[in-house]
């Protein structure tokens, strides 16, 4: 998952990308390109500390943005974008989880859009193959559980030779 | 620009000029505007949208040129200024530099030049100068670190700059509008000394005494603002009308547009919804509310500073919310947003340009 978000946050412009729970907790988080851990601000979001607050307060707020639109009857929003003095946060549903990325001023979600949803693709992809690897493997004589195996001879066709002899029918031809 | 496009460009704008000298209307001054923006002619832009907006008052469009126009011409100057600075750093460079920024919303821009401007002079101007940006930051976005770090460096520049009213300025109006009256009245009285009988000196500190029975301690009252996102003289939302566009013809043009589900606009209390109708409606301007609530609590919560817009998407459609001095104003369609809604949007929530 790491491999998949790395290049989320190598985007010019990205502060912070981060995947999260449901809840709020961080499962994997990539830095933006030349911002290190060490910052002198206590505040700043690149201190894990802040971050974790900050993973769990957006999270917060999808769940009550998705809480207040249910009063329409419409489904969660499964893209949201908060635009503000301070910069952008963008929140997209993944499988099982959120991706949050964190925009520097200057810099629009909607350049975020296209390599977002490409993350998340890969992200299905990466949980399709663990389940596909999970599933035990089927020979090809022992036949899936439930089903019943019937008669494996193949039924005669039209080419199929008949023996007027052995076949009582075959004269019956309107005669009787 | 090749000389034939430069031919073809005057010759256009001469024939737009031609039209509004018979017919003075809006979208004739407007034509003209766009023919200058074409030549790069910025200076001329603002002055045709400047008479523009003598003859036709409030037109959203000229006022919108009219600004751009603005913000490039200082945007300019600010190129100049910063080369010239690299070859002559000087303290009346640095000061203008400062202001333009100020005055164009770029605060944290502001902030770092007047830093860097300290670190080569250490005067108390630049002192000043960080105290106004780090204000300024504290009035928008009402973080009390911001407060406290302005009321501290206000405080330095003070003695830098001996018989200066500036700082002291800055320091009762933290003081002033953060409710921390025995601070404003302290300040408003070396302010006094510094200007003796200033009539409007004289009514202000009338006006500090008569609070000083409710005040909070400086650090107190930081803490409140950040807490409430208000400040003292905070007027309600929407007590301020929108000055340029008339918010139902608005709302029932955007209503009226193609995928358009339902346009709403919110101030304070009332919620104009054009579309759904009845327990529909009510129900919008619900969820409306609510979430620019949550946003507002999150985006102080989160040091996001002030929520400008926020866009949902999913089964539903999208849903789109600008939030501005007048309200807040949202659409929700079918389908993407289109540019010309989000300006509409814009005009409708009063929001100032260039900071979102």
């Amino acid at each position: 998952m790491k491999a998949i978000l790395e290049p989320l946050a190598m985007i010019p412009g990205v502060r912070m990308t981060a995947l999260i729970s449901e809840d709020g907790v961080p499962i994997v988080t990539a830095r933006g390109a030349g911002r290190s851990q060490e910052n002198e601000d206590p505040q700043n979001i690149d201190h894990d500390d802040v971050l974790n607050s900050f993973t769990a307060m957006a999270a917060g707020w999808l769940g009550e943005i998705s809480r207040a639109v249910g009063q329409l009857s419409w489904s969660s929003p499964t893209r949201v974008v908060l635009k503000a003095t301070q910069g952008e946060m963008v929140l997209q549903k993944a499988p099982g989880a959120v991706v949050l990325v964190v925009l520097e001023r200057g810099v629009t979600a909607e350049e975020l859009r296209v390599p977002m949803e490409g993350a998340i693709a890969r992200m299905h992809r990466v949980l399709r193959n663990i389940s596909q690897a999970r599933t035990p493997q089927t020979t090809t004589d022992q036949p899936p559980p439930g089903i019943v195996q019937v008669a494996t001879t193949p039924p005669a066709t039209a080419a199929t030779p008949v023996n007027p002899a052995q076949n009582p029918l075959s004269d019956s031809t309107g005669d009787q | 620009m090749s000389f034939f496009s430069r031919f073809t460009g005057r010759k256009r704008a001469r024939e737009a000029a031609r039209r509004l000298g018979l017919d003075p209307s809006a979208e004739n001054y407007l034509a003209l505007a766009r023919e200058h923006v074409v030549a790069g002619a910025s200076a001329e832009v603002l002055q045709v949208c400047e008479e523009g907006l003598q003859v036709h008052p409030g037109n959203a469009e000229l006022t919108r040129l009219a600004e751009r126009a603005r913000t490039l011409n200082l945007d300019s100057r600010v190129r100049q200024l910063q080369e010239n600075l690299r070859i002559s750093p000087r303290p009346a460079l640095w000061k203008e530099l400062c202001e333009i920024l100020l005055q164009t919303g770029r605060i944290q821009r502001a902030e770092e030049y007047a830093e860097k401007w300290f670190e080569v002079m250490h005067d108390g101007e630049s002192v000043y100068y960080r105290a106004r940006c780090r204000a300024e930051l504290f009035f928008q976005e009402r973080r009390a670190e911001d407060g406290r770090v302005a009321w501290q460096l206000a405080q330095h520049a003070g003695q830098g700059l001996a018989g200066d009213s500036r700082p002291i300025q800055l320091q009762f109006e933290i003081a002033r509008r953060c409710g921390a009256w025995q601070e404003a009245r302290a300040a408003i009285a070396r302010l006094l000394e510094i200007n003796p009988g200033n009539p409007d000196l004289e009514a202000r500190f009338r006006i500090v005494l008569a609070n000083c029975h409710e005040t909070l301690p400086l650090e107190e009252a930081l803490q409140q603002v950040e807490r409430t996102g208000l400040f003292i003289d905070d007027a309600p939302e929407g007590s301020q009308s929108p000055a340029n566009v008339s918010v139902r013809p608005a709302l029932q043009s955007l209503g009226a547009e193609r995928d358009v589900h339902a346009a709403i606009f919110l101030r304070g209390g009332t919620a104009l919804v054009q579309g759904p109708h009845g327990a529909t409606a009510d129900r919008t301007a619900r969820l409306v509310r609510e979430v620019v609530i949550r946003t507002r609590n999150t985006c102080r919560r989160m040091a996001l500073g002030r929520p400008l817009q926020v866009q949902m998407e999913g089964d539903f459609g999208v849903c789109h919310l600008i939030f501005g001095e007048h309200g807040t104003a949202a659409l929700w369609c079918a389908g993407a947003i289109q540019h010309s809604h989000i300006e509409l949007l814009e005009d409708l929530a009063g929001t100032v340009r260039g900071v979102a």
